[in-house]
């Protein structure tokens, strides 16, 4: 008996942990209490507060009918129905003879068809929040004490039970709750963005023409308003785009759409828009970039307003006839955190302001911190946000920033961007999308050409024929992906394509055989000229089932086919 | 010399009246649209050097424009700007995925614009 009592309660507890759901739970702990207790009927009430009743949530012998229409009303003073007494009494209940005990009456008035019964409350945190219940002995025999302990036992566990339910169920509708309120806030700050910036645009359009002249000429003082009105627009502009961005960073939806990019281009359209504000102070707004820089992995957009908000720092405190330079160098193997080496382009905006003291450097990238100035002050506003969302944006591409400045000699800004390396960042991009993979269910898949595997292929062509013939391939593989989200990379150590492709099994199969066609039909000729079509297999790699991170992907390429 | 012929495709009409007005100090005749729609049918009625689309526009979006126009043997090689105030993560890319040669926020100094409408009608 006990033994049987020790394994049942081990299972029902068990089952509860393991968050079977309520129903199974219910239907476990009533399995348990008809088996140990050896009754015929056993019923979970559970209290409805806005109803002020108590109705079945699970029973076991008992019809249908009962089991959707017995109610039983709480708040009564006398309370004549068992279960209602038991809730409000907060105690249990054992009765050895209904009959004699005589407190009871059946609903409606009717006898109980039983003689004794046993009544445990459910308890959380102090709270009654239903009962269980057992009736009918098969034996005819009258519950004991004991029978009282078990019950009282598995109370527990349906209490415990029907809290977590609770909780869960609560859990889901405030997460779907947050969904539709972020999705409201994104939307909005689309509509906002779209909103504000149309009439600001049409006004900046407006103006260019108006400082260019075309509808006719403008003298020295008119052409000086427009450019104010123009710096003003600037101004708004670039406080919206903050705005937003930081709306964006706060609610964790800053993601980075990075690409390959040469900095000199982004340099350039930042700098334009400030050509007209320069001329106006006198400022020599210059861009000194070596040449052959190599290209940043970047977000174009978020790098382009780190460049517009550092010149438009500048240009606030460099004085009339003062000089802004915007001027970058490569550093080659610069070692990150997580001990990969990689080349950096160091990027630096210096201008010939009235520089920061030391005390005043720490607090500059802190969220609505403004220096107190000693400059002119209606010169000199701002939300306070720039350059907190320029840090952000900046450690977000793993880059760096800081400041060189003495009082009274200028400031001179420094941040750093990653050069691209497309092995380097074709493990974090697969590994981006296995976390967005294990968010959403999704697939992630990666796919190995490696056409130097191919027992006696290379040796069929020379070197030069066989770098095209690696780069036809890859190539290849490039126009046949069909999600913006793959990607492919070119192994340059191993003369292999890369694949990072969401896809499942068939999906995969699909896109291999695409490129293995596609590539046979390419007129590719061997040394002896002869053409020849390149029959090439892949191997296609998944998550979870090859490994969990992209490099255990990538370490089981290299294990021997089929092993 | 023949004027180079563009295509606006916007429904702020006081956005077409300053784009209007810039590049036509550059010798450009302009035609406008005022959604999506209408975008379409000017194009197939008449040959343009140089299309520059809104992405949202009543009637048929600028991506969906943008898609119709590229993947039409027709008019494919007309080249695309997207002047757009969507500056989100996701639309320069889609944007480029529709076949937009160019993608330019409507924020950025109007000589932004100017110099891609030179570089794409020049090619």
């Amino acid at each position: 008996m006990m033994d049987n009592f020790l394994t049942s309660i081990y299972n029902v507890s068990r089952g509860i942990n393991s968050a079977i759901g309520l129903e199974n739970c219910l239907k476990m702990v009533l399995d348990a209490a008809v088996g140990l207790l050896n009754v015929d009927m056993a019923s979970v009430m559970l209290v409805d507060k806005s109803r002020n009743e108590l109705s079945i949530r699970y029973a076991k012998g008992l019809n249908e009918k009962i089991i959707k229409e017995a109610r039983s009303v709480l708040g009564s003073n006398n309370p004549n129905e068992v279960a209602a007494w038991v809730v409000q009494n907060g105690e249990p209940l054992l009765i050895e003879d209904i009959e004699t005990d005589g407190r009871f009456l059946k609903r409606n008035g009717k006898k109980y068809s039983t003689n004794s019964l046993l009544s445990v409350p459910l308890k959380v945190r102090g709270e009654v929040i239903g009962v269980l219940n057992v009736n009918n002995k098969k034996d005819k025999k009258v519950f004991t004490r004991d029978d009282l302990g078990i019950l009282t036992t598995l109370a527990n566990e349906v209490a415990i039970a029907v809290y977590n339910n609770k909780l869960h169920d609560e859990l889901v509708s405030a997460n779907e709750r947050l969904r539709e309120l972020d999705q409201l806030k994104s939307d909005f700050v689309a509509n906002v963005s779209h909103e504000l910036n149309t009439p600001l645009a049409t006004s900046k359009y407006l103006l260019s023409v108006l400082e260019k002249g075309i509808p006719g000429p403008v003298n020295a003082k008119q052409k000086e308003y427009l450019v104010l009105i123009q710096s003003n627009i600037d101004r708004l502009t670039r406080l919206i785009d903050n705005l937003l961005n930081l709306s964006r960073i706060e609610s964790g939806r800053f993601e980075l759409k990075r690409e390959p990019k040469a900095l000199e281009d982004i340099v350039k359209e930042a700098v334009v828009t400030f050509r007209a504000q320069a001329a106006s102070k006198f400022i020599n707004l210059k861009i000194s970039l070596p040449k052959g820089l190599p290209d940043v992995y970047i977000d174009h957009d978020r790098i382009a307003q780190v460049f517009v908000n550092l010149i438009a720092n500048a240009m606030k405190f460099t004085p009339d006839k003062g000089r802004i330079i915007v001027s970058a160098q490569l550093l080659k193997k610069n070692r990150l955190a997580d001990n990969a080496v990689l080349d950096f382009v160091e990027v630096s905006v210096e201008d010939t302001g009235p520089g920061i003291s030391a005390e005043d450097i720490d607090k500059l990238f802190v969220k609505f911190q403004r220096i107190p100035q000693k400059l002119d002050a209606a010169k000199v506003k701002g939300t306070g946000l720039g350059l907190a969302i320029t840090k952000e944006i900046v450690e977000a591409h793993s880059g760096r920033i800081w400041i060189e400045s003495e009082q009274g000699s200028g400031a001179k800004f420094f941040f750093t961007l990653p050069v691209y390396d497309e092995e380097f960042f074709f493990v974090e991009y697969l590994d981006k999308q296995i976390v967005k993979a294990s968010d959403t269910k999704g697939n992630v898949c990666l796919l190995a050409f490696d056409l130097a595997s191919i027992m006696g292929f290379k040796q069929r062509f020379t070197p030069a024929q066989f770098e095209a013939v690696v780069e036809q391939l890859y190539k290849t593989a490039k126009e046949n992906i069909r999600r913006p989200t793959d990607l492919v990379v070119r192994q340059k150590s191993k003369n292999r394509i890369l694949i990072a492709a969401d896809a499942d099994k068939a999906g995969a199969a699909v896109l291999i055989e695409r490129i293995v066609k596609d590539l046979s039909k390419k007129k590719i000729k061997d040394k002896d000229d002869r053409q020849i079509s390149v029959a090439i297999r892949a191997v296609p790699l998944f998550f979870p089932n090859d490994g969990s991170i992209a490099v255990d992907l990538l370490k089981k390429l290299d294990m021997p086919l089929g092993g | 010399m023949q004027k180079k012929k563009i295509l606006i495709v916007e429904d702020e009409k006081d956005f077409v009246i300053a784009i209007s007005a810039l590049l036509e100090a550059e010798e450009y005749e302009i035609t406008a649209a005022t959604d999506g729609l209408e975008g379409l049918e000017k194009i197939k009625a008449h040959h343009y050097d140089l299309i520059i689309m809104d992405v949202m526009m009543p009637k048929m979006d600028g991506y969906k424009l943008s898609r119709m126009v590229k993947f039409d043997a027709k008019y494919a090689h007309t080249p695309i700007i997207m002047l757009t105030a969507k500056a989100q993560d996701q639309d320069r890319r889609t944007g480029e995925e529709c076949g937009a040669d160019a993608y330019v926020l409507k924020s950025q100094n109007p000589d932004v614009l100017l110099s891609k409408v030179k570089e794409l009608i020049k090619k």
